[in-house]
């Protein structure tokens, strides 16, 4: 009893380490158990993982392994939901239904990274035996109605009923990913660290999934609410996910009467739209200085809102429950003049949209002990914003890249990060933190153009180039070459190079 | 001291001891210093139609000739009052500022009452002897003269603690608790050099050297002040064995590298990136940048520059370029602010601004950046901290500076606008704008701002200009702001 305790408090942290310093959702005060009825209890199932993260700063070495708990709840078909936080990085998954002390193995079928959700499934038909599946709701409650949740949270073996009031739908940043903003259930909760994944319930039916709480406020937890779940299970209707189609549209209000005139505005309304995304699915067929009227028939206001189901909300709610493929219908003003746009929505992979990254072996490549990485998140989390020079470019490529144009000479920005210590590279620390533009002459758009681009050096020399300073990193191709084995014997690293599976 | 400073000290103190017995008492060994009192006031980098709360400040200066006081830039920056005050009396003696540079943290001030007399002025070392006892000098919180031992440690080349510039600086050792910059370190009788800083920690105190004071005065003393010399450019060792092989030196010793030259400084005539500096005037300069001074030995060859040389001369330069030996000779100016992308401003001098429509228009600098806070790293846009870091020197064209909406004044006329913060302007009224005169001219050729580009945004802000002047008006009675604009030419008072 002592040491499984002792295990939960322990994984309990480790959890909250991966899911990004969040503490995990815990309603109180607690709701009398017996008052949820049993087969509502029996479909909210324990999970227990092993997960385990890679060292971005030394791309080739894991973190140790952290085990962990979440809940999950069964939605039918042999698929449970929960979080994608619980599950990433999984190195090992068992789930265990209350009262029972089988614990079934289990294993991921879709996982959405970008809205924090996955499906596990278990293979053994009896895990399913009695459970009936859990129910969305047909909409979600209203500010005020009390919800429950349910859930495994430390401290305890068994299932933990909690109560609370919704007290906001609003948008916010999901964690899990780092910069995904989707709408979020607010729920006046306190919060414990606890289970990630259990189900939010009004009236007996789900509304919304437990995942992330505020450190700083108290009585605050945040459920992922109905439409972000339905529009999930909507996506993966196919087999597949595909996430969410982004615009890819920065606006300016229109509320200045001056502005309105400028743009040829006769009304109070619309949305000035001062930047396209050239990932986005609206660039080509949107364009700077147009002024969104109406989206799929919804008036814009001057504040970017529209009214959708009887509430104010962010235009991009619009998009926000649309899948793949699907048609977005703008009417603009452009040039003064009206103007219909179907945008079909679906958004390339964009190298510069800098998420946390999970479920990736990270790229490197090691030549001469100098480690050149793809820009990341976590690597970017790792350097100190200071007066670095180098390290004030990284941040500011990071978050220019698109908008001045650095992602047309850039597939990925390919930096030197850490260099291991041997004579051949004693002199290249200043260089630290640098973006590679060239090497040996050739262009680095990616890590594998620097791998190809050190085969070919040019009298003896490696020459490396970084954005910046009219400055070069020269090695010694002899040294270097000579030096390959003993520097990976030394630093133990098993191999050269990650470059990425093979397409 | 010459004979005539002399004469007229002791009949000054003749005249003192009759007119004030009390005073009497006063040794007349007393050494040259004065506690400078100082209320420093800077205008509000937020705000620049007013100044910030006034801030008193305490260090000390040296008398000099001609009833000047020599003391650091720092203590007297943005001095709206100085006051004196002699050793042992309370009488406060106004002075004022008649000369600064802040490249050599050094400022030169005025005061015309007779007291100051009944010190014997002082003067720098123009030497570099550094050998035997040295006296530091400071008064108690009684006004009592304090001497402190001190011995030197050590002459290098280094960043003022007080200004991105660089300056030969002596480390010496004291056992005087110091209580404020300025104080003077004295040897055989003359100056040795004013104190920078002091840590308490290692008894180390920063020292301004004697000859640097002296060439400051000696510039002060030949106007137009030409101030210290700069050849202008960016420069990294060349220890790597490695990079010299590419490079073609073969088997040339030492040398340095030239990594950018400053546009509109002398080395942008003459030297270009890649280019290897093997001597400087004559002297070899080793691979990591030092050349063997006769007077000071291993020294970083920019004091070769800044500490031996005078602005409009021309310093005579070996290189190595494409592997091929090549003299060249680059002419030596005084480092110009006026000509960065984004000037330091170590000064803190007042910046030009504009109010239009509750839009407050200026420059980026370096006070202002760094007027964010300590944190402003992280808190401040990453272009703009990117701009600042790597690009500061160079404007991609003559004459181009950042100029932002710094903040909003919220009014109707600017409705829609009011969350910008240090958003880059890219025109005005539709005119291409690189600077605050830009800025001013696209104003004044329309009477107002009706309508501004921002980089990166693709909309401009428009503004309406029948209301514009109105709202000015109203703006001004609202945020109470004296004034709306300040071009940089207007006459001001800034101090006595």
């Amino acid at each position: 009893m002592i040491l499984d305790e002792m295990c939960q408090f322990r994984t309990v942290s480790a959890l909250s380490v991966f899911a990004a310093g969040l503490a995990l959702l815990a309603a109180a005060p607690h709701a009398r158990a017996d008052s949820i009825p049993k087969l509502v209890r029996q479909s909210v199932v324990k999970i227990h993982c092993t997960i385990q993260r890679p060292d971005y700063s030394m791309p080739w070495l894991m973190e140790p392994p952290a085990q962990g708990t979440g809940s999950s709840f069964f939605i039918g078909g042999k698929r449970l939901l929960t979080n994608a936080h619980v599950v990433s990085d999984l190195r090992f998954l068992e789930l265990q239904r209350e009262d029972d002390p089988r614990r079934y193995p289990a294993r991921v079928t879709f996982i959405a990274h970008d809205c924090d959700l996955a499906i596990v499934e278990v293979d053994e038909a009896d895990f399913y035996d009695g459970m009936k599946p859990l129910r969305l709701a047909r909409a979600l409650p209203a500010i005020n109605d009390e919800v429950v949740v349910l859930g495994y949270p430390m401290g305890g073996e068994r299932l933990s009923v909690t109560r609370g009031v919704v007290s906001r739908l609003d948008y916010g940043v999901y964690a899990h990913s780092g910069i995904d903003q989707h709408l979020v259930l607010q729920v006046d909760a306190a919060i414990n660290p606890g289970n990630s994944g259990g189900p939010v319930l009004f009236r007996e039916r789900v509304v919304g999934l437990a995942f992330q709480g505020l450190i700083r406020g108290e009585n605050i937890g945040y459920g992922i609410p109905l439409p972000v779940l339905q529009r999930f299970l909507d996506d993966i209707a196919d087999g597949r996910y595909d996430g969410y189609p982004e615009l890819g549209i920065a606006f300016m209000s229109t509320r200045n009467p001056a502005l309105r005139r400028s743009l040829g505005l006769e009304r109070p309304g619309g949305m000035a739209v001062s930047y396209t995304d050239p990932f986005g699915s609206a660039y080509g067929s949107i364009e700077k200085g147009d002024v969104i009227l109406r989206l799929d028939g919804h008036d814009v206001a001057e504040d970017g809102t529209v009214v959708m189901d009887g509430d104010r909300v962010l235009f991009s709610e619009l998009i926000e429950r649309r899948q793949w493929g699907e048609v977005a219908r703008f009417d603009l003003v452009r040039n003064r003049a009206g103007l219909r746009v179907d945008v079909p929505l679906s958004t390339p992979p964009d190298p510069f949209v800098f998420r946390n990254l999970y479920d990736v072996r990270p790229r490197y490549a090691l030549r001469a002990g100098l480690v050149f990485s793809p820009l990341t998140r976590e690597y970017l989390r790792s350097v100190r914003r200071d007066q670095d020079p180098n390290v004030r470019e990284l941040f500011y490529y990071a978050e220019y890249a698109k908008m001045h144009g650095h992602h047309l000479e850039f597939d990925e920005f390919v930096v030197f990060t850490r260099r291991l210590p041997h004579p051949v590279n004693g002199y290249a620390d200043g260089f630290l933190n640098g973006i590679v533009t060239k090497v040996n002459g050739r262009a680095i758009r990616a890590l594998a153009d620097l791998a190809a681009a050190w085969e070919q050096p040019e009298d003896g020399f490696h020459r490396i180039r970084f954005a910046g300073l009219d400055d070069t990193l020269v090695l010694s191709v002899a040294e270097a070459k000579a030096a390959e084995a003993s520097i990976r014997a030394r630093y133990g690293v098993p191999a050269g190079e990650y470059l990425g599976e093979a397409p | 001291m010459n004979t005539a400073c002399a004469t007229q000290l002791a009949a000054l103190v003749l005249a003192a001891t009759i007119a004030r017995a009390d005073e009497d008492a006063r040794p007349a060994t007393d050494p040259p210093v004065v506690q400078v009192l100082v209320t420093q006031q800077i205008v509000d980098p937020f705000a620049p139609w007013q100044k910030r709360r006034p801030e008193a400040a305490a260090g000390y200066g040296v008398l000099i000739s001609g009833n000047r006081i020599l003391t650091t830039e720092h203590l007297v920056r943005n001095a709206a009052h100085i006051d004196l005050r002699l050793p042992r009396v309370g009488a406060l003696l106004p002075a004022r500022v008649i000369a600064t540079d802040p490249q050599v943290n050094l400022a030169l001030l005025h005061c015309v009452d007779e007291r100051l007399a009944r010190l014997a002025p002082a003067d720098p070392a123009r030497d570099f002897e550094r050998s035997g006892p040295l006296t530091a000098v400071q008064l108690t919180d009684s006004h009592e003269v304090q001497n402190g031992d001190a011995q030197f440690i050590r002459a290098h080349y280094t960043t003022l603690p007080t200004a991105p510039h660089g300056s030969l600086v002596f480390d010496v050792l004291t056992d005087l608790s110091v209580n404020g910059q300025g104080a003077p370190v004295f040897r055989n009788g003359r100056l040795f050099g004013l104190i920078m800083t002091h840590s308490s920690a290692t008894r180390i105190a920063t020292v301004l050297p004697g000859p640097v004071i002296a060439r400051f005065m000696d510039s002060v003393g030949d106007p137009p002040y030409g101030g210290f010399a700069s050849a202008g450019f960016v420069w990294r060792p060349l220890a790597d064995p490695a990079t010299r092989e590419w490079l073609g030196m073969g088997q040339q010793a030492g040398g340095v590298l030239v990594l950018a030259c400053i546009p509109g400084s002398g080395a942008a005539q003459a030297l270009r990136p890649n280019d290897v500096v093997l001597a400087w005037d004559g002297k070899a300069i080793d691979e990591l940048g030092y050349y063997d001074d006769p007077d000071l030995g291993r020294m970083l060859f920019p004091f070769l520059i800044k500490g031996r040389r005078a602005t409009g001369e021309t310093s005579s330069v070996r290189l190595l370029r494409d592997g091929q030996p090549l003299d060249a000779e680059v002419a030596l100016t005084r480092a110009d602010e006026s000509a960065m992308l984004i000037p330091d401003n170590t000064a803190n001098a007042r910046e030009p601004f504009l109010v239009e429509g509750g839009l407050v228009f200026r420059e980026l600098s370096g006070s202002y950046i760094q007027s964010h806070g300590s944190g402003w790293e992280r808190s401040l846009d990453a272009h703009i901290g990117y701009l600042y870091a790597s690009r500061r020197f160079f404007p991609p064209t003559p004459g181009q500076r950042v100029v932002v909406i710094s903040g909003v004044l919220p009014h109707p006329v600017n409705v829609g606008y009011q969350q910008l913060q240090n958003a880059i302007v890219t025109a005005v009224n539709g005119r291409p704008v690189s600077n605050m005169g830009d800025v001013f001219a696209a104003r004044d050729a329309e009477g107002c701002v009706s309508r501004v580009t921002l980089k990166d945004v693709g909309v401009d802000i428009a503004m309406d200009a029948l209301k514009v002047p109105s709202a000015n008006e109203e703006l001004s009675a609202l945020y109470r702001m004296p004034r709306r604009e300040w071009r940089g030419t207007e006459e001001e008072e800034t101090q006595p």
